[in-house]
């Protein structure tokens, strides 16, 4: 990982770029392209973050005979791959709509529709899809029969994991949305997400997605619980602050208390508005800058866009970070205990999923 | 297949799924898992038909943008479409 060679004004560059581009202001407030930028670093460092088609797009909006061939030739192969996984999802919503199942596609092509209208504006690898417990049976089952192999070893505690071999695709279907609830007390409240569902437009066809205020939540939990290591989830929910002045506030920050996410929702609110300049509420801006251990908390996670990020530099830094982001101070006194306790019992976690 | 003609409406095939990478689109067939990929007249005519549109009006989209003579447009469009619509990216009706 070559992140320590990569200069501070490259990663200063990107970081401009992206809030610019995300603000949707017209000229990017840096200086000019040729002489200031090491293409090659730069490329990199947006494949590391994900966030390489929306360089891409800002590069060629504002630069249109300045864009690298290296990212041109990276963003296309990137969208191709883009446009089959999505293929491949609206493929599997129309079998299991027709055997009556309902499903939520959420990061990947679904995400990439929501907020950015274009599944070839965000980087994804595989799919996600949430489907009601007591319908995982007969989702897996069409799968399966669509020619999908099983990854027992690959499946977790919320998720199954199967895989395409022909096109390489792997689909990681949810029955639940957080892994390990009874380590990390975060609680979505699904039942009510699936209740408050809306309708996305995927390429032209209809599918369903999370309410903006279930997936804001949901960002932050992932954000957070990965360190918020790629700029791309900054960027997510940056862009969702923008694209979404309908929010409900109120119900989210309600909902962030019930389910035990309120600090994941602060760090994640905090780090878009900050380093990107994601729009937020006057309220909901002061209440977040106001808290104390978001701000710290904060700051770790900016610096590592300037430095290298924490968890490949400090490994145990990924377990016990989530610490800091749970919200009630008996859960994060027996957290450990709960996660040792967790590895202990779910060694063979795969016998668990079948019973599903 | 039918016919392409100045009268037929173009469809946009709802098996498919494009992206736009800047002055090139690229299609995706979902039934074949193939890709295509259009240029410069192609990407026109792709935008043109993203609601359904006679080939009169594509053509007289298309023949105001570019400087070719009206009997060479028509032959060339219709050439476009035909190709277009065997490959399953469009339906004719």
């Amino acid at each position: 990982m070559k992140s320590t060679l990569t200069s501070m004004s490259t990663r200063q560059f990107l970081v401009n770029r992206l809030r610019a581009y995300l603000a949707a202001e017209l000229t990017p407030p840096d200086t000019p392209l040729a002489e200031a930028v090491e293409w090659d670093s730069l490329i990199q460092l947006a494949a590391f973050h994900r966030v390489a088609p929306l360089l891409h797009k800002s590069l060629r909006e504002t630069t249109p005979g300045n864009v690298p061939p290296s990212l041109e030739a990276y963003v296309r192969s990137a969208s191709s791959r883009g446009l089959l996984l999505t293929g491949e999802l609206l493929r599997l919503l129309k079998r299991w709509e027709g055997a009556g199942v309902q499903a939520i596609p959420f990061k990947g092509p679904a995400l990439a529709a929501s907020l950015y209208g274009d599944p070839a504006l965000r980087h994804f690898d595989d799919l996600d899809v949430l489907v009601r417990a007591e319908d995982f049976a007969a989702a897996k089952e069409i799968v399966l029969a669509l020619g999908y192999q099983p990854r027992e070893q690959h499946s977790l505690h919320e998720s199954f994991s199967l895989f395409r071999g022909d096109v390489e695709i792997v689909l990681e279907l949810h029955w639940e949305f957080m892994p390990m609830p009874e380590v990390f007390p975060f609680d979505p409240q699904l039942a009510e997400s699936w209740a408050r569902c809306e309708t996305v437009s995927l390429g032209g066809h209809k599918a369903r997605a999370f309410a903006p205020e279930d997936q804001l939540l949901y960002l932050c939990a992932h954000g957070g619980r990965h360190l918020w290591m790629r700029l791309q989830w900054v960027c997510d929910v940056a862009q969702l602050l923008r694209t979404r002045p309908d929010l409900d506030w109120a119900r989210l920050m309600a909902q962030a208390q019930a389910s035990g996410g309120r600090r994941m929702l602060f760090l994640g609110l905090y780090v878009a508005h900050n380093l990107l300049g994601a729009p937020l509420p006057p309220n909901i801006a002061q209440s977040v800058r106001r808290d104390r251990h978001t701000a710290k908390l904060a700051d770790q996670i900016k610096r590592q866009y300037f430095e290298a990020p924490l968890a490949i530099i400090k490994p145990w830094k990924e377990t016990l970070f989530p610490l800091q982001l749970i919200d009630h101070p008996i859960d994060r006194l027996t957290y450990l205990p709960r996660l040792w306790q967790y590895n202990l019992t779910h060694r063979n976690h795969h016998s668990k999923t079948s019973e599903v | 297949m039918t016919p392409i003609t100045l009268n037929s409406t173009i469809i946009k095939s709802p098996d498919q799924i494009s992206t736009d990478l800047g002055g090139e689109v690229v299609i995706l067939d979902m039934q074949s898992e193939e890709y295509y990929s259009l240029d410069r007249v192609g990407v026109h005519i792709w935008e043109i038909i993203e609601t359904p549109t006679t080939v009169r009006e594509i053509l007289a989209a298309i023949s105001g943008a570019y400087d070719v003579e009206p009997a060479r447009a028509e032959s060339d469009l219709l050439a476009v479409l035909s190709e277009m619509a065997q490959e399953g990216l469009i339906q004719v009706e």
